[in-house]
């Protein structure tokens, strides 16, 4: 049977589940995968609107994304534009976290980049030399 | 009592010096454990073990010095959600259970004081202390059953997966748990999935540090607050101790 790994997707965090559950398909995967989001947004659905559930299969290669938005069974009584826009703004905000999170790497790789011309430039005024190869 | 494992219970041994480790016992005056004492004997017993169940004849009481057991209803197909647990501040067995729905199951391994139920029975109507640590041990069964179903309904899994670590380790007075992620799930009535992203989650906020079936609480203030307020309800001046020690002081005061 095959395996699936979940990975949920709160805000800006990732917390993966490196255990993995064997389920026969994808469709059994998804099935379980909307009874886990809903365990896991039940009584706080709100906040956890923009949360998101991936699925991994066996080489962590990414076969669907449920939003938790999406499968909230205690919105269904709202007429379904309500509930569409629920879906629509939540979405909205998943991906501005994933935005977020996309600027805060390229950052991270700006400041690195930074903390090497610094340390390169330090060698040079200090020693008049060209670096040695593994400051540059 | 049914074993699942090949680790029996070592044989019964007298009781000396139980009332100090398990807090009901010891808030019996001498003379009302002098009742009971020559009916208690100690037990020790593994994790997994189902101390009573509808399908056994089993009939004693179990008074815990250390480890947990779990009052668990099952459903026909299987499900399971745990309904009240017992550790050093209580006592546990069918004597409190009149419907005989529910299972005793041992959730960590532990030390118990056990007596026959019918001899307790007989005790607790001949001295009213004994009665009152009857009352007392089966009203907080009672009282954790309807803040477990009001918890299960209301709060979220991961309030819920607090309030289950927060009083485990509260009762039994430690902060290592030795508890695999699939027994938490088949307790809380989740999926093993569910309590592993949570518990990543935990983890991640340092309230929590786990690996191979061991969990340890790193920051128990922070536990607290991720709790829900169903701890405050179930804290010490609920435990049954509790409630007779202030029995007592009432009857000391007329």
């Amino acid at each position: 049977m095959p395996l699936f790994y979940f990975v949920l997707k709160a805000g800006r965090d990732s917390f993966p589940d490196t255990e993995g559950v064997e389920l026969p398909d994808v469709n059994a995967a998804r099935a379980h995968a909307v009874s886990v989001a809903r365990e896991l947004m039940r009584n706080r659905e709100c906040p956890t609107g923009s949360w998101r559930l991936e699925a991994c299969d066996d080489y962590l290669i990414p076969q669907f994304e449920i939003l938790f938005a999406g499968v909230n069974d205690k919105i269904d009584h709202l007429l379904p534009q309500y509930r569409e826009t629920f879906e629509r703004v939540s979405r909205s905000t998943a991906e501005l976290h994933d935005a977020l999170v996309s600027v805060q790497a390229a950052l991270g790789q700006v400041r690195d980049t930074f903390a090497r011309i610094d340390a390169l430039v330090a060698y040079i005024s200090t020693t008049g030399q060209q670096p040695h190869r593994q400051l540059e | 009592m049914h074993t699942s494992t090949e680790d029996r219970p070592s044989q019964p041994r007298s009781a000396t010096s139980v009332s100090e480790r398990n807090a009901c016992l010891a808030a019996l005056s001498p003379a009302a454990f002098s009742l009971l004492k020559p009916h208690l004997s100690r037990t020790t017993v593994p994790g997994g073990t189902v101390l009573w169940a509808t399908e056994l004849n089993e009939s004693n009481t179990y008074f815990p010095m250390s480890g947990l057991i779990s009052v668990v209803y099952s459903m026909a197909n299987g499900d399971s959600v745990e309904v009240a647990n017992v550790s050093r501040e209580g006592a546990a067995g069918t004597i409190f259970d009149s419907g005989r729905s529910a299972r005793g199951v041992v959730q960590f391994a532990g030390s118990f004081i056990t007596i026959g139920s019918h001899q307790l029975l007989d005790l607790a109507q001949r001295n009213a202390e004994i009665g009152q640590l009857l009352s007392a041990c089966q009203g907080w069964l009672l009282a954790q059953s309807q803040q477990f179903a009001a918890c299960t309904a209301l709060h979220s899994a991961e309030k819920r997966l607090c309030r289950w670590l927060y009083q485990c380790i509260q009762k039994m007075e430690i902060d290592t748990l030795y508890a695999t992620q699939e027994q938490i799930a088949a307790l809380l009535g989740l999926r093993r999935t569910t309590v592993t992203l949570v518990a990543r989650s935990l983890l991640a906020e340092g309230v929590i540090e786990y690996g191979r079936g061991r969990i340890r609480v790193s920051d128990l203030a922070k536990l607290r607050h991720a709790a829900c307020e169903c701890c405050d309800s179930l804290g010490r001046e609920s435990w049954p101790a509790a409630r007779l020690i202030e029995q007592q002081s009432m009857i000391l005061d007329e």
